[in-house]
């Protein structure tokens, strides 16, 4: 008995002992399912990661506001948010506080690109091509990524693969780099792209990026720069001149450089010398058509005119994209984006003229004959012709419930007619970020800087025109740079409406000799018209329904106020 | 007669005086029976012993003992039993001797139950606050968490929910000090365990709150929060006592929301129309405001203008409720046993359906055998099924169906169309309610220990050593069948419907919900305890280990091990140190062990003879001093309601990835997921804590007060309200948070007997705890008064609501209301009647700025609870009064919007601002309000109260004659009314102040009212 009980002491020792030396009783934490090493020393892992970084490239068609997002248009004087998708009424009401800041979204994919190009030397790729094109489009969609944020803050803090992948432990805070830095990042990393990128892809490659796209990214970041909004301020906010005194060291100035950069797209040409791209003309009947028509067809369908764009299955009447923009009541749409009668305006007569012009032709009893055929392919208007209908938006209209639009305009432009309610069609749509007709209109706003209202200036825009079947440009705009710049200024307006380049155009020429354009344009009263029938005569009449806010300062978008919080090193905007 | 008699008993009892010295030295046998003196009942296994010798017996089954006297004139009897006052009797030379024991009020409070073992009550140096289960038998809660609310100081309560198998409240030992998980560990004897509400009340000896370091530091880094130890009832050696309780209660909801009826929200909704949109004319079914407000009025149109009340249509005025309990306990000289079986059955609150109901099935069986004279083996087992049934649609949670009921409107559809199909164009709330199909879940527990006990005397005295072993085991399995009913939209001109929606029948779902999981405790330690003179040692190591299996995650383990050392001096001088030695799986290895040591000292005063012998002892009869500083800690983190694990991992996940190519070909991605934090590690508590126990009186009143600080550090804390966004990346929680936790807490305690038929008692606690966030993630540059810093934990930022502009006048004197910082100031349109904030740094303008962090947190500040109950004659009863104060919760979208949603007004909102109403309104104009003006943002208007005084429970028992009940074989049979909830009164007036949800959509607390009835025999 004694002996067992001497042994019952050993037991407990045993036990308690066996508890602590047993020390890997509390490692049940599971192996991680993928790690660094893991991602990048595989290729096929490597290739998902890559991909991955391109989720950052969204579509715009429903870019602001949390439910049901509204385009950035309804910010511009392009159209307003209506029907409670207010996503752009904070803009409109004067408070630019994160409402389109984005910045947390687009730095996540920069880390992700920045992660990516760290590692890039250890994956095993199949072959030096690959290796080339996954390498140069991760500087591009970097480019592109830091783009946004510099058009919209002016100079952000650089973060790079060397000292941008901040972990914990880390000094959080970075001041703001100066604009000049951000441009130098973002062209070094397009001249990286640049030089790798294919100018041609296979088809089961499309919507990546090409060399055509980054250099179409590379005009536009060189037409910013060059731009008053940029050129004119320093530090933070600018280039501080329009003279290349310190990238290249050329004294070229950025307006050439811009001209040059959109000039060498159009020229870009493939294996065979062909070009690679072409505005799209089918040879149509109505030149407008293939105006209305590039939107819906890709490359594959012989649509040469996009040179970047988001790549998404084809949506349907369900699709916010589709929904939001379809006209409300018999239509079935949210008609939650509504062009302005001071958007509407600003196309011209067909003859050419400006619509207050002596000459013009323009009958305010019957505001929509006659008009830019680019009109009848981006507006829908009282009395067209909308899947089957003929739209009745008049007070005493049946179409619609009383009260349920504002404007009396909604969008044509981007929406396929054959997508009706209660059917499943589906039809590509396609948010281009770049597209050919862009690069003649940023060449020709660039040249008329450089050598001023030029026979070839005149060119670049009248090829667009022609596209559409709208007439040349007057001759006698080659005698006046002022006009001739205000001329491209309303082009751009016309016929990239609703891309999302009116918010960002008008802000970077609002400094100097064009004054406050953006605040002549997006602030003030803001028009619609409201169309009463009486028998067979309808009459049209124009009245004020806002009156937005815009002021100089919110040419630049404020850090946002939770942003300034945490980093104490942050310059906020002036203004603000 | 009388006298005659009196004189009798007297003059015998001089004769046996004198008697006395000649029967010296007489020997004899003594025999008698040992009753209950309240009962008369007949007390078995009574220990019957000579003081001062060796001679003893213990009462046989009828309570007969007989035992051997050596001087029947001078030996004294001393009975001893457990629960019952000792006695001693002198013989005086009887032969024999009937006594009767009084139960003893105090012996269960001797000994109170603490981490790991049980001490004796009065070398307890720790905060520790106890029960036991009389006061929770005979509530008609439906479980006990509800039941302990009010009783013990330290524990905050807060019920958000009163929805059938969803009603557990939240518990709070001396509030929180964490943003992270800040529940308590609940151990069930001796077994760290997931719950204790849903254990029969009658299966629970005590429960005990162990606050204090001292008491919690046993459980290391899982104990910072508290530990609730509930340990069930055991057998004691005696003939069978048998138990049954049976109870049937009515069951009420308590504050549902009142919608308007028809006419009146028309009307409202008028108001808000017509400003709403300024050139609209407000909606109207096809004719004018003035022929619907008509029709409504007069019911003359019901398919098309109905008023239906979906709260009356769906919802039950009263439900009903029925528990029983049946048990068993008793034991011979090697083997004890306890065996309890209960049922509770709960009946739904929605009208007409009968497929919610809850029940739950307990099963206990605790057994302890003496296998040899010093080792001890017990076996318990609990197990119990819950069974809950429910519409499908309900199947998640009745949020839905509850707060569609009185959030939508009753203006749409009738319930019914003509030809009695339902109603809607999809969302009828009796359909969904009646024909959704049936939920049924099945929830089964297995709770069971085996432990020996073997004492080690033979090596050293008071040596014994434990080993422990325990199984559990929860499945829950909800399987479900869906069908779905057309409805229809009935139109009397046309005499037509039309159908939305489909009929299909009623289909398998298969199983929605399958949560198991095993877990597997084993323990092993020594214990010590001896007294040499004056001085007393205990010691107590031990080591355990737990791992919980369930079938979704990765295992969770931990082990440690425990030491205690006490050591008390004549009563007088206690000091103990406590230590847990754990680790967790949730930190890397190399840091997942962490001490957690704590220190307590206690000096009994009125133990010393300096005291004893002062004239204030005959006031002060007891007073203890004792303090106590230790360190415990907490390893779980949840960030949003997720909870954080192995955050030290760095993965790469699967992600949305990017469509190429023309044929979607679609490209997977991969990302790096949240970064991860390779230093993490556990919270950690520091508690002081100094307190003192007193009595007066000769136990009249009874003191205790106690005082407590915590300092937490290293609390995991969510920082990315400190990254900026160019990082591009989500960091896990870090080790950043500081809080600090203080309070009071009181307890008072009177009781007296006033003469033999009455006798009544008064038990008071009060506690006030406020904690304040030292260091969280806090942005550098945020205004001060912004910061969490110096505030307590979730107290939320809001403007200050200071009224109603009263006028144009007014608006153009006030400051300019909310401007976006980086806006235009004075840039939302503001009318008469809106919501007017206070310019709190006086800029001139209402902005963010303005906004500033007050109020308090979710978790009551304030609880305190007075029970009043007493005795008379055979009537028993008490109340329980019971309050919160100084919490609070928000409200928005319908239950503080009129029309936000829904379309449903409630009653509160007919007074709506209007100029001539201005000085009663409670709530903003209706007209002109459009979704861009002042009130969407958070402000003190849309915070609810969460004070509140009630009835918590009321309850009158009726003893039954003795008499009668002896003749069926009962020793005590007792029939009672008792209820639960009673009455409130609250500062929020439309909801329940323990409501949580934003939106009212929790179903509230119920009250109940129960008839019982408690037999034992």
């Amino acid at each position: 008995m004694k002996h067992v009980m001497r042994n019952i002491k050993y037991i407990f020792l045993f036990l308690v002992l066996g508890f602590i030396a047993c020390d890997n009783f509390l490692d049940v934490a599971p192996e991680v399912n993928l790690d660094e090493t893991k991602v990048f020393t595989n290729f096929v892992n490597a290739q998902a990661f890559q991909a991955d970084i391109y989720s950052g490239l969204t579509q715009r068609f429903n870019a602001i506001g949390s439910y049901l997002p509204v385009p950035m248009s309804s910010a511009s004087d392009e159209s307003e948010s209506n029907a409670g998708y207010f996503g752009t009424k904070t803009f409109n009401m004067g408070n630019y506080d994160g409402a389109d800041a984005n910045i947390s979204f687009y730095y996540t994919a920069i880390r992700k690109a920045n992660l990516f190009l760290k590692n890039a030397y250890r994956i095993p790729y199949p072959d030096v091509l690959t290796r080339q094109k996954m390498v140069g489009e991760v500087h591009f969609l970097r480019a592109f990524y830091f783009n946004e944020m510099v058009k919209r803050f002016g100079g952000m803090p650089i973060m790079d693969e060397k000292t941008g992948l901040l972990v914990p432990g880390d000094n959080l805070m970075r001041p703001r780099n100066t604009y000049r830095e951000c441009f130098a990042f973002i062209m070094n990393d397009l001249k990286m792209a640049i030089d790798s990128l294919p100018v041609t892809l296979n088809t089961n490659e499309y919507g990546r990026a090409t060399k055509g796209a980054a250099m179409a990214l590379k005009a536009r970041v060189l037409l910013y720069a060059a731009s008053p909004l940029f050129s004119q301020q320093t530090g933070i906010w600018g280039m501080g001149g329009t003279i290349d005194d310190w990238y290249d060291k050329d004294g070229q100035t950025w307006w050439l450089k811009a001209a040059e950069a959109a000039q060498a797209v159009i020229d870009l040409t493939d294996a065979n010398g062909s070009p690679v791209y072409g505005l799209y003309q089918t040879g149509a009947a109505n030149k407008a058509d293939d105006y209305q028509n590039l939107f819906f067809n890709r490359r594959e369908q012989g649509n040469n005119e996009i040179i970047f764009y988001k790549e998404e299955a084809p949506v349907g009447f369900l699709d916010p994209q589709i929904n939001v923009w379809m006209p409300n009541g018999d239509f079935g749409g949210s008609g939650a984006v509504e062009p302005t009668n001071n958007f509407v305006k600003l196309f011209e007569m067909s003859n050419g003229k400006y619509i207050d012009e002596d000459g013009s032709g323009y009958d305010p009893k019957n505001p929509y004959l006659n008009r830019d055929p680019r009109f009848y392919k981006t507006i829908i208007y009282q009395g067209c012709t909308w899947q089957g209908a003929t739209v009745d938006m008049s007070t005493t209209t049946t179409q619609f419930p009383a009260g349920t639009f504002l404007t009396g305009y909604f969008v044509r432009k981007f929406l396929p007619e054959q997508i009706k309610k209660n059917t499943t069609t589906t039809s590509y749509h396609s948010w281009i970020f770049s597209r050919l007709a862009e690069m003649y209109l940023d060449y020709a706003e660039a040249m008329n800087e450089v050598e001023g209202p030029t026979q070839r200036v005149r060119d670049a825009v009248n090829a667009v025109r022609s596209r559409s079947g709208v007439v040349d440009l007057p001759v006698s705009l080659t005698s006046d740079q002022s006009s001739m710049r205000k001329r491209i200024q309303r082009e751009r307006a016309v016929e990239l409406s609703f891309e999302e380049q009116r918010w960002w155009d008008a802000r970077r020429w609002s400094t100097g000799a064009d004054g406050e354009l953006a605040a002549k344009w997006f602030g003030g009263p803001f028009y619609r018209v409201t169309i009463t029938k009486s028998g067979s005569s309808v009459s049209y009449n124009e009245d004020t329904y806002f009156t937005r806010i815009y002021q100089p300062h919110n040419n630049l978008y404020p850090i946002p106020l939770s942003e300034m919080y945490i980093n104490t090193l942050y310059v906020q905007n002036p203004g603000y | 007669m009388k006298t005659f008699m009196k004189k009798i008993i007297f003059l015998s009892f001089m004769v046996l005086i004198t008697l006395v010295p000649l029967q010296a030295q007489q020997a004899g046998k003594i025999t008698g029976k040992v009753t209950d003196f309240k009962t008369g009942e007949d007390l078995i296994g009574v220990s019957v012993k000579i003081k001062g010798g060796n001679n003893g017996a213990i009462t046989d089954v009828n309570g007969n003992y007989s035992v051997e006297s050596l001087n029947i004139s001078t030996d004294i009897l001393v009975f001893t039993y457990v629960g019952y006052n000792e006695l001693q009797e002198p013989l005086k030379n009887r032969s024999l001797v009937n006594v009767q024991m009084s139960e003893s009020e105090k012996e269960l409070s001797e000994v109170v139950v603490v981490g790991y073992g049980s001490q004796k009550k009065e070398s307890v140096v720790g905060a520790i606050a106890s029960i036991d289960s009389k006061t929770l038998v005979t509530s008609p809660a439906s479980n006990i968490s509800q039941s302990i609310e009010g009783k013990l100081a330290g524990v905050q309560i807060v019920q958000p929910s009163g929805e059938l198998g969803n009603d557990v409240a939240n518990i709070y030992i001396r509030g929180m000090a964490t943003w992270n998980d800040a529940s308590p560990l609940i151990v069930v004897d001796g077994i760290v365990r997931a719950q204790f509400a849903k254990i029969d009340p009658n299966e629970i000896e005590t429960i005990s709150i162990l606050k204090d370091a001292s008491a919690t530091a046993v459980y290391g880094v899982k104990g910072a929060n508290g530990v609730i130890i509930i340990t069930t009832k055991r057998g004691d050696l005696g003939k069978p006592k048998i138990s049954i309780t049976a109870q049937n209660a009515i069951t009420q909801p308590m504050n549902i929301p009142q919608p308007l009826d028809a006419y009146d929200a028309t009307s409202l909704q008028y108001l808000q129309d017509w400003g709403q949109y300024k050139a609209r004319t407000p909606l109207t079914k096809g004719g004018t405001l003035a022929y619907d407000l008509l029709l409504y009025r007069t019911g003359a149109s019901p398919w098309d203008h109905p008023d239906v009340n979906w709260v009356n249509t769906i919802m039950k005025p009263y439900s009903s409720q029925q528990q029983y309990n049946i048990n068993v306990s008793g034991g011979t000289k090697t083997v004890r046993y306890f065996i309890s079986g209960g049922f509770i059955n709960q009946d739904g609150f929605y009208k007409n359906d009968n497929l919610t109901d809850y029940s739950r099935f307990n099963f206990r069986s605790n057994l302890d055998v003496d296998v040899t004279k010093d080792l001890t083996a017990s076996l318990n087992i609990a197990s119990r099924v819950e069974d809950l049934n429910s519409p499908t649609s309900t199947e998640w949670s009745s949020w839905g169906i509850y707060r569609g009921a009185f959030a939508t409107s009753g203006r749409n559809y009738p319930v019914y169309n003509p030809d009695g199909s339902y109603a809607g164009t999809g969302g009828n709330l009796e359909a969904s309610l009646l024909n959704s199909g049936v939920y049924k879940d099945v929830t089964s527990t297995l709770e069971s220990s085996i432990s020996l006990n073997y004492k080690l005397d033979f090596i050293t005295k008071g040596l014994s050593a434990k080993g422990q072993v325990s199984f559990d085991t929860q499945g829950e399995n909800g399987r479900s069948w869906s069908t779905s009913t057309a409805e229809y939209v009935y139109t009397p001109t046309t005499d037509s419907y039309q159908q939305f929606g489909q009929n299909t029948p009623l289909t398998y779902g298969g199983v929605i919900k399958n949560n198991n999981w095993y877990k597997l405790y084993v323990e092993a330690g020594i214990n010590y305890n001896r007294t040499f003179g004056v001085n007393s040692f205990s010691g107590l190591f031990l080591a355990d280990r737990t791992k919980l299996t369930n079938n979704a995650d990765v295992p969770y383990a931990d082990q440690g091990l425990v030491g205690r050392i006490t050591y008390d001096y004549d009563k007088k001088y206690f000091a103990e140190v406590n230590a847990g030695y754990n680790g967790s799986e949730n930190f890397p290895v190399g840091k997942q062990y962490g001490l957690f040591p704590a220190f307590a000292a206690g000096w009994m005063i009125s133990n010393e003879s300096f005291f004893a012998n002062h004239p204030i002892s005959d006031i002060i009869t007891s007073l203890k001093i004792r303090g106590s500083l230790g360190w415990v800690g907490n390893d779980k983190s949840t960030v949003n309601g997720v909870a954080q694990r192995f955050i030290y991992l760095q993965e790469y996940t699967n992600s949305g990835g990017y469509t190429f190519g023309t044929g979607n070909n679609y490209y997977p991605g991969i990302q790096q997921g949240t970064i991860a934090n390779p230093n993490v590690t556990w919270e950690v508590a520091r508690k002081e804590n100094i307190g003192f126990d007193s009595e007066f009186l000769k136990g009249l009143f009874g003191l205790t007060f106690d005082y407590f600080y915590e300092y937490r550090t290293n609390i995991l804390t969510d920082i990315s309200a400190v990254m900026p966004q160019y990082v591009g990346a989500a960091f896990s929680v870090a080790n950043v948070g500081e809080t600090n936790n203080q309070g009071i807490e009181i307890e008072l305690k009177h009781n007296l007997k006033v003469n033999k038929n009455f006798s009544y008692y008064v038990n008071a606690n009060f506690t006030y705890n406020v904690n304040e966030v030292l260091q969280k993630a806090d942005p550098a540059g945020l205004l001060p008064y912004q910061k969490e810093v110096g505030y307590p934990i979730g107290a939320p930022l809001l403007w200050t609501n200071t009224g109603y502009f009263s006028s144009y006048q007014d608006i153009k004197n006030s400051p300019s209301q909310i401007g976006s910082n980086n806006g235009i100031p004075g840039n939302i349109e503001v009318v008469p009647g809106d919501l007017k904030f206070l310019d709190f740094n006086h800029d001139g303008v209402i902005n963010q700025a303005d906004a500033y962090r007050q109020g308090y947190g979710t978790v009551p500040e304030i609880q305190y609870g007075v029970t009043i109950g007493g005795r008379w004659r055979s009537f028993d009863f008490n109340i329980l009064f019971q309050g919160s104060a100084d919490a609070l919760f928000m409200k928005e979208w319908e239950i503080m919007w009129a029309f936000s949603n829904n379309d449903n007004v409630f009653t509160k909102e007919n007074y709506y601002w209007a100029p001539e109403t201005a000085s009663a309104a409670q709530f903003t104009r209706f007209y002109g309000k459009s979704w861009v003006n002042n009130e969407r943002y958070y402000s003190t208007y849309e915070t609810g109260s969460g004070n509140y005084l009630r009835i918590k429970s009321v309850e009158i028992g009726y003893n039954l004659p003795t008499i009668l009940i002896r003749k069926v074989g009962m020793s005590s049979a007792r029939i009672y009314l008792s209820s639960l909830n009673t009455y409130m009164w609250s500062t929020e007036p439309y909801l329940d102040p323990d409501n949580r949800d934003t939106r009212g959509g929790l179903m509230p607390p119920t009250r109940v009212f129960n008839v019982g009835l408690n037999l034992n025999f």
